[in-house]
């Protein structure tokens, strides 16, 4: 079928030994995707930080004699229905959806990679304790967890950060686990155990500068889909309260008039798109350029 | 085999026990009063702190956390859910209305994304490096990447406002009108497999290729045997141990965008009895929801785990 069989790539000799840096760079800025990506996220990072010198509107502040515009030269992207900025409103969206992002991973990263840690090391009753509650965890779908999590603690950006973030503790917590037990066969740990290293020892010196590497791209890989996640919720009016702007609930904003003004639910989510995918993109790239089972060749 | 399957079903127990403690303890861990649960907020602001002691007693509210739990676990098994506040019906005649529908589109979805997404992953991966593998990755990249509800307020403006093809909300069984519910199932349908094709296919495409590089294929390939024989019966079947798992822990995703995707298109299903319900705070009913849900979940991950186990004897052993 394929004309060049890809078999053929294996019998090739060994390729010749690329520095690691060099490798990287040409793996990961090779692609025009991930360039692509790149500039996105700064893009959107420059947003998101400089949000209110960079908005040209008051993201907040009503105009009832400018509701609904089109797109023009003084409004970029239009108006809403009480005529705030659409462009205004999708720079401060890019701040929340950042912040709620970026704060989940942090928890859910914490929670989640010392639960991952303590199972893998300690192995035994521990590990079948915490890896069993994790596995009911992650019976849960993320949306719905946050769903049900923020309804019990009610509205707002800080409980929302604390759903989504729970929602990530189960992911992390496997994949620490499962980096911890094959980190733990090493011939070092042995060495380190036989010359009476106690467990603070093994695990801060140890187990934990080997585990975590590979981990940090797959700790970035979730921001794509937490952000996502965060849309789903502020879309379905969980989340920041109004006037707050986060593009989920400017889509449902926008849901309320799509028959007529499109633009408005068009734009957040064109902006979502953009991020999510860049994100991935970049993500991936990260960890082909990375992989250690290419280490050495290009 | 069975000792392999029996190791599972009771792994697939013990998980659903921590789930309904999980859900259980969740009310009421987190700060609020249970009480809420019984009563809408408007009942609860009214009554006097008297009548709340006296409630708290009826319900069990005023003994140990493990003993309310413990007497709360058994109705399960019942189908006793408790008493919905906002639909002022028992959760189980809920749920018994709802559920078949959110399953129906589900399932639909489930299929349909498991066929798109298997059949473009190996497509991609035979054509390594065409114009068609291009494709394919780029759509599966936006696939994994959309935000369903916008993708669903985009199609219903699309085609159901712009070109009026489809009806824009709504559910009708398809034992009712046949034509009619095949309208309207087609873009919710859309929207919650869309993310599914871009993941399996993904995976699909990664597996084949690695695949493809194993010495067996290699050997296949030595011994002259057609392309087909060796795609469908060496490539896939391997590839498939993978893309099973990954389109096992697919389904939790799918039943979770249900929440989103029958909030757009005005489903009555279980994803949007959810949403209604976090809306009024109806506790007993996002409660039940959650847990049904979770059991759902596992439940599949174990027959996920049986069918893996035998297609791939080496798991058995593990």
């Amino acid at each position: 079928m394929s004309k060049e069989s890809p078999v053929s790539l294996s019998f090739s000799e060994a390729p010749p030994r690329v520095s690691e840096l060099r490798r990287f760079t040409r793996v990961f800025f090779g692609r025009k995707l991930v360039l692509f990506g790149l500039i996105i996220i700064l893009i959107t990072v420059i947003a998101a930080v400089f949000a209110p010198l960079l908005a040209p509107y008051d993201p907040y502040k009503p105009d009832l004699d400018n509701t609904l515009l089109s797109p023009n030269w003084h409004h970029l992207l239009g108006t809403d229905a009480i005529g705030r900025d659409t462009l205004s409103r999708l720079i401060f969206g890019a701040r929340t959806s950042m912040l709620v992002g970026i704060s989940a991973i942090c928890i859910g990263a914490a929670v989640g990679l010392t639960l991952g840690l303590v199972a893998g090391y300690f192995g035994g009753i521990t590990n079948l304790i915490i890896m069993r509650f994790i596995d009911a965890l992650m019976s849960f779908p993320m949306i719905l967890f946050a769903l049900a999590i923020a309804s019990l603690l009610g509205e707002g950006l800080k409980n929302i950060i604390i759903a989504l973030g729970v929602g990530l503790v189960p992911m992390y917590a496997r994949l620490m686990c499962g980096q911890v037990l094959s980190v733990k066969e090493n011939d070092y740990i042995m060495a380190g155990r036989s010359m009476g290293a106690g467990n603070g020892r093994m695990i801060w010196h140890h187990i934990l500068p080997n585990c975590l590497p590979p981990l940090i791209v797959m700790v970035t890989l979730m921001l794509g889909s937490t952000i996502l996640a965060e849309a789903g919720l502020s879309f379905l009016g969980v989340g920041i309260r109004p006037p707050g702007a986060a593009w989920g609930s400017m889509i449902n904003d926008g849901y309320q008039r799509i028959r007529t003004y499109p633009i408005l639910s068009f734009a957040p989510g064109v902006a979502i798109m953009l991020v999510v995918f860049s994100l991935n993109m970049v993500g991936d790239g990260l960890r082909d350029a990375l992989d250690p089972r290419l280490r050495g060749t290009i | 085999m069975i000792t392999y399957a029996t190791r599972r079903l009771l792994l697939a127990v013990i998980t659903i026990l921590l789930v309904t403690l999980i859900v259980f303890f969740m009310v009421r861990i987190l700060p609020g009063d249970p009480l809420l649960m019984m009563m809408s907020r408007d009942q609860y602001t009214s009554v006097s702190p008297e009548q709340l002691q006296i409630l708290r007693h009826q319900y069990g509210l005023d003994k140990p956390v493990i003993v309310q739990y413990i007497r709360w676990l058994p109705g399960l098994f019942h189908g006793d859910f408790g008493k919905s506040t906002s639909h002022l019906e028992p959760v189980s005649t809920l749920l018994a209305r709802r559920v078949p529908v959110s399953l129906y589109l589900g399932l639909v979805s489930f299929v349909i994304a498991n066929i798109l997404g298997i059949l473009a992953g190996t497509i991609s991966a035979l054509r390594r490096g065409t114009k068609i593998d291009m494709v394919v990755t780029i759509l599966a990249n936006i696939g994994v990447t959309i935000p369903i509800f916008w993708m669903g307020i985009m199609l219903i403006y699309v085609f159901g406002f712009r070109l009026g093809w489809l009806p824009t909300n709504g559910y009708i069984s398809p034992f009712e009108n046949f034509w009619l519910s095949i309208k309207l199932m087609i873009m919710p349908v859309a929207c919650e497999s869309v993310f599914t094709i871009g993941a399996i296919s993904r995976q699909t495409r990664s597996s084949m290729l690695e695949v493809i590089r194993q010495d067996y294929i290699r050997t296949a390939r030595a011994k002259g045997l057609r392309e087909r024989t060796l795609v469908m019966r060496h490539v896939l079947k391997n590839g498939l141990i993978t893309i099973t798992t990954l389109s096992g822990m697919q389904l939790s995703s799918i039943i979770g965008g249900t929440v989103l995707i029958e909030t757009v298109f005005n489903i009555p299903g279980m994803g949007r009895l959810a949403v209604d319900a976090v809306r009024s705070l109806d506790y007993t009913v996002i409660q039940a929801v959650v847990l049904l849900i979770a059991i759902m979940v596992t439940s599949i991950n174990f027959l996920v785990d049986i069918s893996y186990g035998w297609l791939d004897p080496r798991i058995r052993y593990n």
